[in-house]
């Protein structure tokens, strides 16, 4: 599960394991800008919720896959929850920020829809009674990997995210990817190398800390 | 191996993950890692880069959004009839609705109904701005305008798709070919297969009329029988005594205003521009100079009050507005065309 150390993260000590520059600019408190976007949601402002949606839509989709492995089931689960905080907007009150609300929301659904109780069970047995937080617990890892991956794909160059995601979205072999672009294979395997080189700069602080954690738990 | 990043060969390293490596691409690899110590934590560092983008997915944002935004305009349950409560016609159609759980109504019917809904009229001025459309169930669109209604049989628009329109409502219909959307007003019949249009059916007049936004519309007199077929930007009035159906070339802006909150004026006479701001917000308006009357108004106005767009019109032509009465102003001022 590729988030289990993240989770473990969360129920031990935040000061003490957390990289220092993993959470710069992110915050799980509601600060004026979050208020002023939950005000004018509240007010039935639907331009304001369309900023929201499209600045989150992504990463959320791609948090809420890793859950509950299908794309198709991710955007549902993700509109829903997207729906529902619409549809009761007026009585939105939050302690925490509209972002980690909307993270935690939509794992809760995906929790939900790992229908099976076995399933369920054998997720929160890998993961620690992770699920049980609520509202109060806070995923800054997990928000801030997703974003960080939504925002990579979102900036790749075009041809790169073009093979990147026939690779790994379609699952296509480099052959194939190489065939149906009518690309070299050298070409394929170059952007893709390059793809997985930016990946590994772009999370670094995350890779930081699971290889710290890794040595940790020995 | 060099242990230093950038000698890295993240093509290699990216065929090991996903596979594609031959049996002695694989040896290198893993002879590269067990170099040292560096080299060991940079593989596991770019093994888990790997993994957690092993499901990456571009979402289309976009056009979830745009099923995002049909979903949030549909009443939350099942709702069948819609009647809006009256109100001041100070400010034009400022939606509000009242929503009957009733399965069928007939048009007649609302007026014994109006009573119980005007206690809810406080909980639905509170919503009402999302409240401003409702959705079909074939996925059709209708925003009403205030003091109009509409109703339709649950199964109505299973086999074929007829709504009874009373008042004023803007339709968007969800095309089907097999399946004709019908409207049916006191005097005429709306025929389409998937278009956006007005409809404008306010009873105790004698006219009813149709405004196409898109698409293909047909209209027919119930009186007569005669029809005409109306596109973008065409108008068609029906008049019920004569069964006549007027069409007209181009429908003016006032006519959507409700919907669009917009009005433009070209080179337009400052009296006919007073005729049709009296008309879309129902207050009084006089000129107290014939010639002020003449000034030619070119200007744009998006949802803005009638006194904001006379205050403009009057600073604009040299002109002196003057409030009257609650909705009655006084424009005084000889004006100078050359601002």
């Amino acid at each position: 599960m590729r988030f289990q150390i993240m989770y473990l993260v969360n129920n031990l000590s935040h000061e003490t394991y957390r990289i220092p520059n993993l959470a710069r600019g992110m915050s799980t408190a509601i600060d004026n800008s979050d208020q002023a976007l939950i005000d004018a949601i509240k007010r039935g402002s639907s331009g304001a919720f369309e900023r929201f949606f499209k600045n989150h839509y992504q990463a959320l989709c791609g948090f809420a896959a890793t859950y509950v492995k299908d794309a198709d089931a991710a955007e549902d689960i993700v509109q829903n929850t997207f729906l529902t905080i619409w549809q009761k907007r007026e009585g939105l009150e939050l302690r925490q920020s509209l972002k980690s609300y909307l993270y935690t929301s939509v794992r809760n659904a995906c929790l939900n829809k790992l229908k099976s109780e076995k399933i369920r069970d054998q997720y929160r047995a890998e993961n620690i009674g992770a699920d049980e937080g609520g509202e109060s617990s806070d995923h800054l890892e997990e928000m801030e990997l997703s974003e960080r991956i939504s925002n990579a794909i979102t900036a790749m160059p075009p041809e790169r995210q073009k093979i990147f995601l026939m690779s790994r979205e379609e699952g296509l072999k480099y052959k194939e990817i190489a065939e149906k672009l009518d690309k070299s294979i050298k070409t394929v395997e170059n952007q893709m190398g390059k793809a997985l080189k930016y990946m590994r700069v772009e999370l670094a602080d995350f890779l930081a800390l699971v290889i710290f954690l890794n040595f940790l738990l020995g | 191996m060099n242990s230093e990043a950038q000698h890295i060969d993240y093509d290699l390293l990216s065929k090991y993950f996903d596979g594609e490596t031959t049996d002695s691409e694989n040896k290198s690899v893993e002879q590269w890692a067990a170099t040292s110590e560096e080299n060991s934590a940079e593989f596991k560092r770019i093994k888990k880069a790997h993994e957690f983008t092993s499901q990456a997915t571009l979402f289309d944002t976009n056009s979830a959004w745009d099923k995002m935004k049909a979903k949030m305009d549909a009443p939350s349950e099942e709702q069948k009839v819609i009647q809006l409560p009256s109100q001041e016609a100070r400010r034009p159609a400022r939606l509000k609705w009242a929503v009957a759980a009733s399965v069928v109504l007939l048009a007649g019917l609302f007026i014994g109904l109006q009573k119980p809904w005007i206690s809810n009229q406080t909980t639905f001025a509170a919503a009402n701005v999302a409240s401003d459309s409702l959705v079909l169930p074939d996925g059709s669109f209708i925003d009403l305008n205030s003091e109009s209604s509409i109703a339709f049989e649950e199964n109505g628009l299973k086999n074929e798709r007829n709504v009874q329109l009373t008042g004023e409502a803007f339709f968007s219909v969800k095309r089907n070919v097999e399946k004709p959307f019908v409207i049916t007003t006191n005097h005429s019949q709306i025929r389409v297969l998937g278009t956006s249009f007005n409809v404008k059916a306010i009873p105790g007049t004698n006219t009813d009329e149709v405004v196409v936004s898109s698409g293909k519309v047909m209209v027919t007199s119930s009186e007569s029988g005669n029809s005409v077929e109306l596109v973008k930007g065409e108008k068609a009035i029906v008049y019920s005594e004569t069964g006549t159906v007027v069409k007209i070339n181009k429908a003016p802006d006032k006519d959507l205003y409700w919907k669009t909150k917009t009005i433009r004026f070209r080179n337009t006479e400052l009296d006919s521009v007073v005729k049709i701001l009296e008309e879309v917000f129902h207050v009084s308006i006089r000129i107290s100079q014939p010639s002020a009357g003449k000034i030619p108004v070119s200007s744009t106005f998006k949802d803005e009050s009638v006194e904001y767009i006379l205050e403009t019109i009057a600073a604009t032509g040299r002109l002196t507005l003057i409030k009257t009465g609650k909705n009655a102003y006084r424009i005084d001022g000889e004006g100078n065309s050359t601002p």
